[in-house]
């Protein structure tokens, strides 16, 4: 199975020593390079890349905010850092896979074996294959997206997200027993999602139709959903109507 | 010093509780007439409260009730002292309603009483006994941390000599290591020039000042690698007074200034940019010739922690150490995208390592 990839690091030399390493593993397909995220992202969108080797310092938009910025599903990444004590521990903290310029080849091989396993590992999990073609990338529960908040960091698969809720400008995840903040409209995100697994509540929530425990009638004929880990949604009675049609009750 | 201490402790005790003992004893003379009984009462009395104050003092040592905060040690005090006076008092009471049963009425005003005075006594006593080790505790403390500031100091300023930029080695490593096949003569310059700058770095650490010379070959030896690394994104020019090569500078501390106007500066920017690095001397007051180091660099000054706040900090703590108000150190905006950054280091005559905080120090110590 090839992966295909992208190398990003705004140094010359750096991308060459990397692409010269990676000739050793037939499987990686580097379909293009990039020196900074105003040139990867359009790459990103149209060619749809597997895996990232991702510099962290870059000029204008650092390695993180370029994540950020993707819309859409978030390729697996391998950050590359020369040295960068902070980097690294939010790196170890949230299990984000990264290597040291300059990069050994066994470190480089074990991080690409890693990959590999997670990409077949989708492969065969998605029920539901998700559209790649630009333009129509509707995201399922098995697809990732890469969150920041502050210093920490995750890839969150999204069927993990129980709830996201409006704050504003914002958007609040909850998965796990994190809470963190996006900058993105609920609306926006709305159409980003897979329609089938999440559902818009009301104004300010959507839901995971897959963390639902407890269904109960609520006022003025709309529903009290009660989701798994304790938090209550309202879904008002316009939706409820939509509700229980996509529920078939 | 601790002998005199214990001197001055027995001297206290001794006199103190014999003059506030026979005081009252002489004032008692004085109205009722000379009583032998009376006499060694007194006498006991003085030794009672000599070792019963004695007790006191190991009680409070062992519990370190000195080091107590106030509003701890203030209900310990008043207990203590109603206490010790009631002991004084179930001694002294007997023995005065056996010697002068005439003068008592039996009242518990008469114990209050006795508690009273004794009270006031052991309260003078334990008052003093802690406002002195409240003031020596004090005078301590102000010695030790001036003795730990200086040497502190001594440390700091070894440690912020060194303080080579890891980002940059292993980058740079990395971009030698990519030219051993694109072009193998550049990659054994590049290594050359790695080892002299790790050389001079390592070395920092054991001078307090080099020549401008040899700093400058460390910078210039560095703007080659980073060259490497950012090819046409970075130029660099270097501008030097020749009379400026010869003066004495902290090592590793130009180097660190043109590191930073690379990382926060150059590199961040979109298209590159420069870093241009000027000397020239200026007479100061009392014909003083000072150096002046100017770094003009692309970039944006931040808030202090974007903009390498502790590069910045550490020169600026540096030339203070080193030489306190006549060097200087300032850095500005100097236009929308162009940062300034001036260094001012005077003669080395002008006073190497401060002479102040040792003369303080010796003067609290005496």
């Amino acid at each position: 199975m090839q992966m295909r990839t992208l190398i990003i690091d705004d140094e010359r030399l750096a991308r060459n020593e990397l692409r010269r390493l990676l000739e050793n593993f037939p499987k990686i397909d580097i379909i293009g390079e990039a020196a900074n995220a105003d040139e990867a992202l359009p790459m990103i969108d149209e060619l749809q890349p597997d895996l990232l080797f991702l510099d962290i310092q870059m000029p204008g938009k650092n390695g993180f905010e370029l994540l950020q910025a993707i819309e859409g599903k978030a390729p697996d990444v391998v950050f590359t850092t020369a040295y960068d004590e902070y980097a690294i521990k939010a790196f170890e903290f949230n299990a984000l896979d990264y290597l040291l310029k300059p990069i050994e080849l066994n470190r480089l091989s074990e991080a690409i074996h890693r990959v590999e396993e997670e990409l077949q590992h989708h492969s065969t999990e998605s029920a539901r294959p998700t559209t790649t073609e630009p333009g129509n990338r509707i995201l399922g529960e098995n697809d990732q997206v890469f969150v920041k908040d502050g210093e920490k960091c995750w890839f969150v698969k999204l069927g993990k997200v129980r709830l996201f809720e409006s704050m504003g400008n914002y958007v609040r995840l909850y998965f796990d027993d994190q809470k963190p903040l996006v900058l993105k409209s609920l609306n926006a995100l709305e159409d980003r999602l897979d329609a089938a697994t999440f559902f818009r509540a009301n104004r300010k929530h959507i839901i995971n139709l897959a963390w639902i425990e407890k269904i109960e009638p609520w006022f003025s004929g709309g529903l009290l959903v009660t989701l798994r880990g304790g938090d209550k949604i309202e879904i008002s009675r316009r939706q409820a109507i939509r509700f229980k049609d996509l529920l078939s009750l | 010093m601790g002998y005199s201490k214990h001197k001055i402790y027995w001297f206290c005790q001794i006199t103190g509780w014999s003059l506030v003992i026979m005081v009252e004893w002489f004032a008692f003379w004085l109205d009722d007439g000379y009583d032998p009984d009376s006499v060694y009462l007194a006498m006991a009395n003085i030794l009672l409260g000599i070792s019963l104050t004695h007790s006191y003092r190991h009680i409070i040592r062992r519990w370190n009730w000195v080091r107590l905060p106030f509003v701890q040690l203030a209900p310990r005090v008043l207990l203590s002292v109603v206490v010790l006076a009631a002991i004084m008092t179930f001694v002294n009471l007997p023995f005065d309603r056996a010697l002068y049963p005439e003068l008592f009425v039996d009242e518990p005003i008469v114990l209050f009483g006795y508690i009273m005075s004794w009270g006031k006594t052991m309260l003078a006593w334990v008052l003093s006994y802690t406002v002195y080790h409240y003031v020596e505790r004090t005078r301590d403390a102000e010695i030790e941390k001036l003795l730990l500031r200086s040497s502190v100091r001594e440390t700091e300023a070894k440690v912020l000599r060194s303080q080579l930029n890891p980002h940059f080695v292993f980058n740079a490593l990395n971009s030698i290591r990519a030219l051993v096949h694109e072009d193998p003569t550049k990659a054994q310059q590049g290594i050359t020039q790695l080892s002299n700058i790790l050389r001079n770095s390592l070395l920092a650490d054991r001078r307090k000042t080099v020549e401008l010379r040899e700093e400058i070959k460390t910078v210039e030896d560095y703007l080659a690698l980073e060259k490497v690394r950012y090819e046409e994104r970075l130029t660099s020019r270097i501008d030097l007074d020749m009379r400026s090569l010869y003066w004495q500078v902290p090592p590793m501390m130009l180097q660190t200034l043109v590191e930073n106007a690379i990382k926060h500066g150059v590199q961040k920017a979109m298209g590159g940019g420069f870093v241009e690095v000027t000397s020239w001397l200026e007479t100061h007051e009392r014909d003083q010739d000072r150096l002046h180091i100017r770094i003009r660099n692309t970039g944006v000054l931040g808030d202090k922690k974007a903009s390498g706040g502790f590069g910045l900090e550490n020169t600026a703590q540096r030339l203070d150490l080193l030489y306190g108000s006549p060097a200087s150190f300032n850095i500005v905006q100097e236009q929308a995208n162009i940062v300034c950054a001036e260094i001012v280091i005077p003669n080395q005559s002008e006073g190497l390592f401060r002479k102040s905080d040792k003369e303080q120090l010796l003067r609290v110590i005496k």
